[in-house]
């Protein structure tokens, strides 16, 4: 047992490969894109951590350039002694703790840099305490009340920092009551000094220049750590590119491998894909190959079924037909009994042949059904007659009737709709030994025109077992093995009835129990008919009628005992018949002789009866009033039937046929004709002959499919080659190459016929002629005949050549 | 590249030649033939070129209808062409064209497969005969 999701899988590797390589793909993407994100973020971040020493050093700078002009603020205080020049020094210095207090918070993740800050901070400090002393050294009022006001300030301000980050001006201006009354003291020295300032101004500006020294040293001081801390900054931004380097060449490298594992990976999908669409094609062409062959087969089989049906059937029309025409004749009992037996053989053999044929076609969907308007009662009248003898060899009562509401003419398949009445009334009579068959047609009307025929069929027969009720519609099928041995039978009569029934979309039910009989309801759409198009039926005249002995019959049949045949019953009836072996044995006699009717097999060896009946229609032009064409053919004429009309049939008769099926359709193709004179196409008319001296151009034109200028090649081809041959002619005639002259007026012939110039043509036959019969006494003069016969149709050809040229200039 | 299906007409008036090979190359261009084959129309009017193409194998005749005049000119006639083609192919199919029907009458030990008078219907026997060819040959039934 197959599990049908391994199926699925099995039947799908192609789409298991490409998924789970898509899986892959998308994988390897993801972790492309995780990483390019990684090694992005790290570049970044370490971008983001350069900036922060870069605004460190700004801040380094900026305290630098504060410390520089406080140095300026002071310096200029000193020479101008104006307190509002001071004032920057103040504000810078009141600042500048904020600043170095930011610097250090900024770098307490970094030790170094924190110490270094620390040394500036302490450099400040005694940078700030070596210019107060210069400016104490040169105070006034002012400066003294500055320097108090900053140190009350810084006594609030002290309170907000730390205990660790304590204030430079805190510890500059107020570290303790003890310096505050130092620095008292300095001011009440420096009073003392004011007053002593003439005196000692000397001394006083060798101390600035030397603290002014100091504050240099200090500042230099300064400067190169700062310079330290931006050469370490540098250093650590230049660590810091360097790794972002290794982080983007590490990037880099993995982009480079995922992008050559992706385009890898790309071209094992593509590789993939490509045998796999190579495979489906390998296996479409494959498949394709096994549509033809099974295509083939189907035809051969049909061609099978189609020859073996011509190839029995055709010895046993012949058969049929002569037993027929053996039982006209007199012979003792023994001989007329065995007749009929091979007659009944024959008949049984046909049909078990049309019931193979029909369930071939029924399977292979091939059956058309036709639609014509028929009466109802003639099928069941018919199928009644057909069975009523059988009946009563078996001692069974066999009864029909059709209800008075059946419309009386329907639309549809009458051949179907009888063979399916005659299967089921057949198997009823066959399987009923003294009981009753008995069935019925109603109808049931579905809305105006449109009915269900309802046809029940009930014996008293053998019956069928319930349990096999199921499959006696199955192909060959019948219920016992034992009944196939008793009653013989295909075992596809069920089969095609219900195939048939089928087709018209109609339904079958069977009721049945052993030994007690079987009733089978059959339900079928059809159309209601009118009376009007009702086919005339043709009633077997009981005698052949006298105007039959007239015609004039062309039997066209490469079976020769069909030809025996057709001799035999047509001889009886009087009329005339020629046979012709093969289609263009047909269209040769059909060349010299004219018929009132022609039987066409279909199937001959070489070109067959439909293309044969083309070309007389079409290229003979005899038309079907004038020579009806009725086709004969071993197969049904159903699926062909257009086909046929088409190439120009009139009538069918299906092989094997009876006398009457014969005559019914002699009367019926000849219609009113065989009461009047036949007349004959105008058309009709083979070698004709021509006008003398005239040419006929109609079959060139013909030939030509309206192309003038092949016609105009074909009349001066005509000239110069029959000029040239009558030259060539006139010199063997001249010289006594009496063979030679032969061959030559006989070359000439063919093209003089083809343009009707048959005085040139007789001329040339009679050269011809005289020349075999060793007769060349004349030859001479009818050379000379030809050329004069020649040059008028040179003439009549050139006006022509020359009127197509100006017609040709007139268009052009 | 398609496989060539010889039609050749051998005809010595150049007249009757021209108009069986009108007829039918008409015939050929109304005849699709589907896969690998392909109708080829050559035409002689000289025996003696048409009898040296087939000495050479120049002109191969598997796969081929062949319509054939039987007076020829020059002393050949259809007998030599079918002996010397048929010892290249039996497969050829050869349609015997002549004025009289006295030649088939004459010829019945030449293996010809049909016989067409030269009359006002040859040219479209030809083209019958033809289809027919086609029709045997790729089992198919042309309209």
């Amino acid at each position: 047992m197959i599990d049908p999701n391994n199926k699925s899988v099995k039947k799908n590797p192609i789409q298991i490969k490409v998924g789970l390589l898509m899986i892959l793909a998308v994988i390897l993407l993801s972790a492309t894109c995780y990483l390019a994100y990684r090694n992005l973020s790290s570049v970044v971040s370490s971008i983001q951590t350069d900036e922060k020493p870069e605004l460190s050093l700004l801040s380094i700078r900026e305290i630098s350039m504060d410390l520089e002009e406080a140095g300026n603020s002071v310096r200029i205080y000193m020479i101008t002694r104006d307190s509002s020049d001071i004032q920057p020094y103040y504000n810078i210095i009141y600042n500048i703790d904020e600043k170095i207090n930011k610097l250090r918070s900024e770098f307490r993740n970094d030790s170094v840099l924190l110490d270094q800050t620390e040394d500036i901070d302490r450099l400040i400090v005694e940078n700030i305490v070596m210019w107060n002393e210069l400016l104490v050294r040169n105070h006034d009022d002012k400066v003294v009340e500055y320097l108090r006001l900053l140190s009350s300030q810084l006594d609030s301000a002290s309170a907000n920092n730390q205990k660790k980050e304590k204030g430079i001006l805190k510890r500059v201006f107020s570290r303790n009551q003890k310096t505050l009354f130092e620095d008292q003291e300095i001011i009440n020295d420096l009073n003392l000094i004011v007053q002593q300032e003439r005196a000692s101004k000397y001394e006083l500006i060798n101390q600035e220049s030397q603290l002014a020294i100091t504050s240099s040293e200090i500042k230099e001081k300064f400067y190169d750590l700062i310079a330290k801390m931006e050469n370490e900054v540098s250093e650590r931004n230049k660590a810091n590119a360097i790794s972002a380097n290794q982080v983007a060449e590490k990037t880099y490298r993995w982009l480079i491998l995922l992008a050559i594992s992706g385009g890898l990976l790309a071209i094992v999908v593509l590789f993939i894909i490509i045998r796999y669409v190579r495979k489906a094609h390998s296996y479409q062409i494959a498949l394709e190959q096994s549509k033809d062959e099974a295509e083939k087969l189907a035809r051969t089989k049909e061609l099978f079924m189609a020859n073996m049906s011509h190839e029995i059937r055709t010895p046993v029309t012949a058969i049929s037909g002569f037993t027929d025409q053996l039982l006209h004749e007199s012979f003792n009992e023994n001989v007329t009994r065995s007749l009929k037996i091979i007659k009944s053989s024959s008949d049984h053999l046909v049909k078990m042949i049309n019931d193979i044929l029909d369930f071939s076609k029924l399977q292979n969907d091939k059956l058309v059904l036709e639609k014509v308007h028929f009466s109802i009662s003639h099928i069941l009248e018919d199928v009644f007659a057909l069975f009523e003898k059988q009946a009563q060899q078996n001692n069974t009562c066999l009864s029909y009737s059709l209800s008075p509401d059946t419309p009386s003419v329907l639309l549809g398949d009458p051949y179907r709709l009888k063979q399916i009445i005659i299967n089921l009334a057949g198997n009823s009579v066959k399987f009923t030994q003294n009981g009753t068959v008995y069935f019925t047609a109603d109808s049931i009307t579905k809305q105006p025109g449109e009915i269900d025929l309802v046809l029940k069929f009930t014996d008293t027969g053998i019956g069928i077992d319930e349990s096999k009720l199921k499959v006696i519609f199955e192909d060959f099928t019948q219920a016992e093995m034992s009944t196939t041995r008793k009653y013989g039978g295909t075992g596809l009569g069920l089969s095609i009835v219900k195939k048939l029934i089928d087709l018209h979309h109609g339904t079958i039910d069977i009721k049945s129990r052993k030994n007690q009989g079987t009733e089978i309801v059959c339900r079928i759409p059809y159309l209601t008919g009118d009376e009007k198009q009702l086919k005339k039926d043709f009633v077997t005249p009981v005698s052949i009628p006298e105007e039959l002995s007239g015609l004039k019959i062309l039997i066209v049949d490469d079976e020769e005992y069909n030809r025996l045949l057709f001799r035999k019953i047509l001889d009886r009836w009087k009329i005339k018949c020629q046979e012709a072996v093969n289609g263009m044995e047909a269209l040769e006699v059909l060349k010299e002789e004219q018929f009132d009717l022609l039987f066409m097999d279909i199937r001959m060896p070489g070109i067959d009866g439909i293309k044969t009946t083309q070309f007389i229609r079409d290229e003979m032009k005899i038309t079907e009033s004038a020579m009806p064409i009725v086709f004969i053919s071993a197969a049904p004429m159903n699926e062909d039937l257009q086909k046929y009309r088409k190439a120009g049939m009139n009538a069918f008769i299906q092989k094997p046929f009876s006398e009457e099926i014969l005559l019914t359709t002699i009367i019926e193709v000849m219609d009113n004709k065989i009461q009047i004179p036949i007349t004959y196409n105008s058309n009709y008319t083979i070698n004709k002959p021509a006008r003398t001296g005239a040419v006929d151009l109609n079959n060139l034109y013909h030939i030509s499919g309206g192309d003038d200028k092949f016609v105009k090649q074909m009349l001066e081809s005509f000239n110069n080659t029959t000029e040239k041959g009558l030259k060539e002619m006139q010199e063997a005639v001249i010289s006594g190459q009496w063979e030679s002259a032969a061959n030559l007026a006989h070359k000439l012939m063919s093209p003089c016929r083809h343009i009707s110039a048959m005085d040139l043509y007789y001329l040339l036959g009679k050269i011809e002629k005289s020349i075999r019969n060793n007769m060349t006494g004349s030859v001479e003069l009818l050379t000379g005949q030809s050329f004069s016969e020649f040059e008028i149709i040179k003439e009549l050809l050139n006006d022509q050549i020359a009127k197509m040229n100006s017609d040709s200039g007139k268009s052009g | 590249m398609k496989k060539p299906i010889n039609v050749l007409v051998i005809e010595d008036n150049e007249y009757y030649n021209n108009l069986l090979s009108n007829a039918i190359q008409q015939s050929i261009n109304s005849i699709l033939l589907k896969g690998e084959y392909q109708l080829i129309l050559r035409s002689f009017t000289d025996a003696g070129e048409c009898i040296r193409k087939i000495k050479s194998q120049e002109l191969k005749f598997t796969d081929s209808i062949v319509f054939l005049d039987y007076y020829l000119g020059n002393g050949i006639n259809a007998a030599h062409i079918i002996r010397l083609m048929r010892e290249y192919s039996f497969d050829t199919m050869v349609v015997l064209l002549s004025q009289s029907k006295t030649i088939k009458e004459r010829n019945n030990l030449i293996h010809y497969d049909y016989f067409v008078v030269k009359d006002n219907l040859a040219p479209a026997l030809c083209c019958l005969y033809l289809k027919q060819f086609i029709e045997n040959k790729f089992s198919v039934t042309l309209d």
